[in-house]
């Protein structure tokens, strides 16, 4: 089996929904991302169209004018007709899920150099007619006749039209255990005996640690500034989203947003709903060699998804952790830098006591020893979803790209970096130092 | 199906392909079809066999087709035409052309004219005389009748069959302009009556020509449908009246009057369409032959081929074989996302080059791309491009703050401040970041590039490329050479220049280049007149009717005082006293809120910076002026014009002695191109050779007597009036 390397990668700047980057298609941030990457590497845009063997993205809101927006993006960013593109999904770690496709391939001896990201654009997704609006729609097509029309629209149906099925609500609840996904969080915070305080302290850490990051400089490397277009009266070159005056007064205000009577998840200690796009490079020794001899960010060391209780998905991390753990005989220890993704404060902290706990261990994991929790200076350093944002598509290539930079940044040997999936999945990857 | 040869000739071929006669134009060595008189020869004598032997040979019908890969016909050879002799011939040739194109429409069996690619005067003449029309949807395919362009008008029975085909709104309209007609829009317009896939053409061409001889029409062909308008219009005497006065009223508002074809087909249409053929031709002919003749077609026609021959000039001593192997610009960066650095990065990524804005800030560079998507806003606004074509022009654009992977860059244009010590700068640390092979150019319209040269390791590859501004607009840029600029940078400088879609001219590194060396003298010229005591209006006016786009001050305002002022200083230290500037652009800029239409007020007063003109403040330029005494108590139009545009000539002469320029022609189409110099006049120099350059002379005498030694002709000068002309060798 080949080494797979994660050569380099380049975000846009993240921005909840509704806000900076609401009217930017999920295309257009994708196409930006990939372009700044390719730009970056040195070997001339007009040449690495034919380096590259294929473009994988994540994308969970499937745009219905963009329906395999891989390729679209690969076409927009000036890539070759040749070059085969797909678009994977798998929910919140669909970034991910490209990553370690891109990395089988490679690791598999299909190819040499992937474009591996993803994509969200969470303010686009559609509000839907539902059944009874589309069956006037239908009655109104059937009709043929001045009569038939008018007798059609006398039966409109104004209250369905006023009440459309928001996709983005349906996007978020899992079908098959019929909770979404902030209840999903709370069952894990009273299961796991996880406070308010805590969550919010989480929370704030999270702010803290982004705007520190932000200031210092952290992110350069890793997003390419964006003027917004079409008009390009905007200009991000960092996450929006960071609070730097986030107290802990204004997070205890927050009424709990998923049960109102006895919850602790708030809208202040969960991730918000954002739109952005993050693009990585993955490539193979060979690859490395004809990418003009480019140093990697990191060797992609292992890859792992598991699956477990929709109800309980916040826990995802752990079970891919334990996987990809076994898989390269390292242990959590190990691990310079952890990115967990943060969904929600109570998911993570509940993770870091599954971590913790020998009994779960043994018996969820099948291991005879606790994992160990993340040291806390270790966990999302620079901080995470619930302050930079969490579009679906994009995250798990963020945080893998995250990890990797600051790996460099601290020299350190290995990094992780984990999910939880909606729908009872996790997701992890462990990266080296090359 | 026979495919019998009936006749084969150096240009048209007649074959039998069961009862379709396919008549091909196949011009033989030549890449496009050109009618001449060889291929009307032969099409004259095809149609004799056709008219004589048709019936026994079993031809119930004509399908007429090219040869050539992408192209129909692009109408008459425009050498031929300029080499005529005399009006006569000129009127023969029209005649003649009219005689076989009619016998064309006269033929007693149906006609089909299969289009494929460009079809042009001549070619579109040809198919209007053939009963049916089909084009192909290649988008290569267009029809016009461009003649206007070249200052006469269709002259082989275009101006009576157009009309008759396509309505009188839209004959007029196509032939004012010259406009070229695109597959969807001919079809809409009537002008064809089916268009077809060009995958299938060929043998669709055949199939549908077949039924036609069959005596069944053209399949899925509509008849056309006549707006409203075109019929309150057109079909009637108050209303063709109407339209007639409003198309004349269009004429004198976008030329001005200036070049009579357009009125002339206008008169044509109006007085003659009641005609019968013979009388109607008789008319055309006359009209032809006399716009031929007249001196604003004879300026046109020479323009049309002195831009054919720039764009076969590489712009160096290589071969065009040896230029197409050079690396071509696919990827350019450009340094200053300003109005210049983001008009080169539109008109560039619209070409398919790769475009990187590189500048200090994101807040530059949002500007830029800003620029760029506005000008991709109102093409699409004017439905020139579609949606796609948008996003994939600015897909084509981005921005940086520093040089990461800029090394595979083709080409880089310097677009920063005008300051020499920056550029200089800029280059050092740019020649570090990129390959040996990258062309370095500065869009420099002010600085020497000798002095630039310093700064480089290899200046082999440092040239200058100069936009003018507004850049999408503006056909024309200066390819700036100097003695260590390697041919291959060169001709990949021109060469890019092509590939955008503009012209380039080639000169030398001399203070101003070409065209800003040139307006000086004209400019610093109106100023001195205004100080003077001439009035503002008067020497608008007179530029103006002279055939500039906007008179010396509007221009002034246009550029920027500031610069204005700077540039002048700059041709003063360079050329010493002949210009010396006027006082009058130091005392303006002096107040710094009296830059020009930036600050919003300048000679002219605007609505707001960079807004639109509104009046002139002649109260408060007196003011300015205070101390200016009249020294010259009467004038007229044409002692300002000669004044202030013989400066311009006398500059030019110095400036092809210098060898900054190599030929006049260039000279001309620079100023044309750069400036507006009226194309009714031929050019800068072709009007001072029709003038006469020795007249030219003893009026700079007389004038440098009277207001000045900066005045006097140059030595350059009389030696060219001592030759006959610039034009002259």
């Amino acid at each position: 089996m080949k080494t797979a390397y994660l050569v380099a990668g380049v975000r846009t700047p993240f921005a909840k929904s509704g806000t900076e980057l609401k009217a930017v298609h999920p295309v257009e941030l994708g196409r930006f991302a990939l372009t700044e990457l390719l730009a970056r590497t040195g070997a001339g845009l007009s040449e690495i169209g034919g380096l590259l063997d294929e473009v994988i993205i994540g994308n969970t809101g499937t745009p219905s004018d963009s329906a395999n927006i891989a390729r679209v993006i690969a076409l927009r960013a000036g890539l070759p007709h040749a070059l085969s593109a797909y678009t994977v999904h798998r929910n919140c770690a669909s970034g991910l899920e490209a990553l370690s496709q891109a990395a089988l391939k490679v690791e598999a001896g299909v190819g040499d150099v992937y474009v591996a990201g993803g994509t969200e654009s969470m303010s686009q997704l559609p509000l839907i007619y539902n059944a009874n609006a589309v069956r006037f729609f239908e009655s109104l097509q059937r009709a043929r006749t001045l009569a038939e029309r008018a007798q059609a629209f006398a039966k409109i149906p104004v209250k369905d039209f006023l009440a459309p099925r928001i996709s983005i609500m349906e996007g978020l609840t899992d079908p098959v255990c019929a909770l979404n996904m902030g209840q999903t969080a709370e069952i894990l915070a009273k299961e796991y005996k996880i406070s308010r305080e805590e969550q919010d302290r989480f929370a704030l850490t999270s702010h803290q640690r982004a705007v520190a990051a932000a200031k210092t400089g952290v992110f350069r490397d890793e997003i390419a500034t964006y003027s917004v277009p079409p008009k390009f009266e905007k200009t991000l070159a960092v996450d929006s989203g960071p609070r730097e005056s986030q107290t802990m007064e204004q997070l205890a205000k927050l009424k709990p947003y998923f049960d109102r009577k006895f919850g602790t998840v708030t809208v202040g200690n969960a991730c918000p709903i954002t739109d952005g796009a993050a693009m990585l490079l993955v490539a193979s020794e060979e690859g490395l060699k004809k990418l003009g001899g480019v140093k990697p960010l990191a060797k992609i060391r292992a890859h792992a998804f598991a699956g477990l209780d929709p109800s309980r998905m916040g826990l995802g991390p752990v079970y891919a952790s334990a996987k990809v753990l076994k898989q390269s005989g390292l242990s959590m220890a190990d691990m310079g830098v952890v990115e967990l993704n943060e969904a929600f404060a109570a998911q993570v902290l509940a993770c870091q006591r599954a971590f913790d706990s020998a009994d779960f261990a043994k018996r969820e994991l099948g291991l005879a020893k606790a994992i160990g929790a993340v040291d806390p200076a270790k966990l999302n350093p620079n901080g995470g979803a619930i302050a930079i944002g969490h579009p679906v598509g994009a995250t798990g290539a963020r945080i893998a790209l995250t990890a990797a930079l600051e790996m460099q940044r601290k020299g350190l040997s290995h990094g992780l970096a984990t999910l939880c999936i909606g729908g009872g999945q996790g997701g992890s990857v462990i990266l080296e130092a090359v | 199906m026979s495919s019998d040869n009936l006749f084969s000739g150096q240009a048209f071929r007649l074959e039998q392909k069961g009862a379709v006669g396919v008549l091909t134009f196949d011009l033989k060595d030549e890449r496009v079809n050109k009618l001449s008189e060889v291929p009307m020869n032969e099409l004259a004598s095809i149609l004799d066999l056709l008219a004589a032997k048709a019936g026994t040979l079993g031809i119930k019908a004509v399908l007429v087709r090219s040869a050539k890969k992408n192209s129909f016909i692009v109408g008459a050879d425009v050498n031929l035409i300029g080499s005529l002799p005399d009006r006569a011939a000129a009127e023969k040739a029209g005649r003649q052309g009219q005689a076989v194109y009619s016998k064309l429409e006269d033929l007693k069996i149906p006609t089909v004219a299969a289009v494929d690619g460009p079809c042009a005067g001549g070619g579109t003449e040809l198919i209007l005389a053939c009963r049916h029309r089909l084009c192909s949807d290649n988008p290569k395919t267009a029809i016009s009748l461009p003649e206007v362009k070249l200052g006469f008008l269709p002259g082989w029975g275009g101006t009576y069959r157009l009309p008759k085909t396509v309505g009188l709104m839209t004959a007029v309209d196509m032939m004012l302009t010259g406009k070229s007609i695109r597959a969807d829009k001919a079809a809409k317009l009537g002008l064809v009556d089916l268009v077809v896939p060009a995958a299938i053409f060929e043998e669709k061409s055949l199939e549908i020509a077949a039924r036609v001889a069959e005596g069944k029409g053209v399949p899925g062909a509509k008849p056309r449908v006549v707006p409203l308008t075109e019929k309150a219009l057109t079909g009637n005497p108050i209303g063709r009246f109407v339209f007639f006065r409003k198309a004349r009223d269009q004429v004198h508002a976008s030329t001005g009057g200036r070049y009579p074809s357009p009125l002339r087909i206008l008169d044509l249409l109006e007085q003659k369409s009641g005609l019968g053929r013979e009388a109607y031709m008789d008319a055309e002919a006359n009209a032809f032959a006399d716009l031929w003749s007249s001196p604003e077609s004879k300026s046109l026609v020479g323009l049309f081929l002195m831009g054919e021959a720039a764009k076969r000039d590489t712009g160096s001593e290589l071969t065009p074989e040896a230029v197409a192997k050079l690396q071509a610009t696919r990827s350019l960066l450009v340094l200053g996302a300003g109005v210049m650095g983001g008009g080169i990065a539109a008109v560039s990524a619209a070409a398919g080059v790769r475009t990187t804005l590189k500048d200090l800030n994101f807040d530059a560079i949002a500007k830029g791309l800003a620029h760029a998507r506005s000008l991709f806003d109102a093409d699409l606004r004017k439905k020139r491009i579609t949606k796609t074509e948008l996003e994939r022009r600015m897909g084509l654009v981005r921005g940086q703050i520093d040089f990461r992977g800029v090394r595979a860059t083709d080409l880089v244009i310097e677009a920063v401040v005008e300051n020499i010590d920056v550029k200089k700068k800029v280059f050092a640390e740019l020649e570090e970041q990129v390959s040996p092979t990258t062309v370095i150019a500065t869009n420099t319209s002010s600085l020497r590039l000798k002095d630039m040269l310093p700064a480089f390791k290899d200046a082999s590859r440092f040239i200058g490329l100069h936009f003018f501004n507004p850049v999408h607009k503006m056909p024309l840029v200066e390819v700036v050479t100097h003695p260590g600029a390697s041919p291959e940078a060169v001709a990949r400088g021109v060469a890019y220049v092509k590939s955008i879609g503009k012209t380039p001219v080639v000169c030398g590194d001399g203070p101003g280049f070409i065209v800003n060396r040139l307006l000086m003298p004209w400019l610093n010229e109106a100023a001195f007149c205004l100080w003077e005591g001439y009035p503002f209006e008067a020497l608008e006016r007179a530029a103006k009717d002279f055939g500039m786009p906007m008179g010396p001050f509007e221009l002034l305002d246009e550029v920027g005082l500031d610069v204005a002022a700077k540039v002048c200083h700059i041709f003063h230290d360079a050329f010493g006293e002949r210009a010396k500037p006027s006082p009058i652009l130091d005392k303006l800029v002096a107040d710094k809120s009296r830059l020009g239409r930036k600050t919003g007020l300048g000679f002219y007063v605007f609505d707001a910076p960079g807004g639109r003109k509104q009046g002139v403040d002649l109260k408060a330029l007196e003011g300015v002026f205070a101390g200016a005494k009249p020294s010259s108590p009467e004038f007229n139009a044409e002692a300002l014009v000669r004044r202030m545009f013989f400066p311009m000539v006398n500059e030019a002469a110095r400036a092809l002695k210098e060898g900054v320029v190599n030929d006049p022609a260039k000279v001309d189409l620079a100023m044309i191109f750069g400036t507006g110099f009226p194309p009714f006049r031929g050019g800068l120099l072709k009007w001072a050779d029709s003038l006469g350059v020795d007249k030219i002379v003893a009026e700079l005498e007389r004038l440098g007597e009277l207001h000045g030694a900066r005045l006097q002709p140059s030595s350059a000068l009389r030696e060219i009036a001592k030759r006959g002309g610039f034009y002259r060798s």
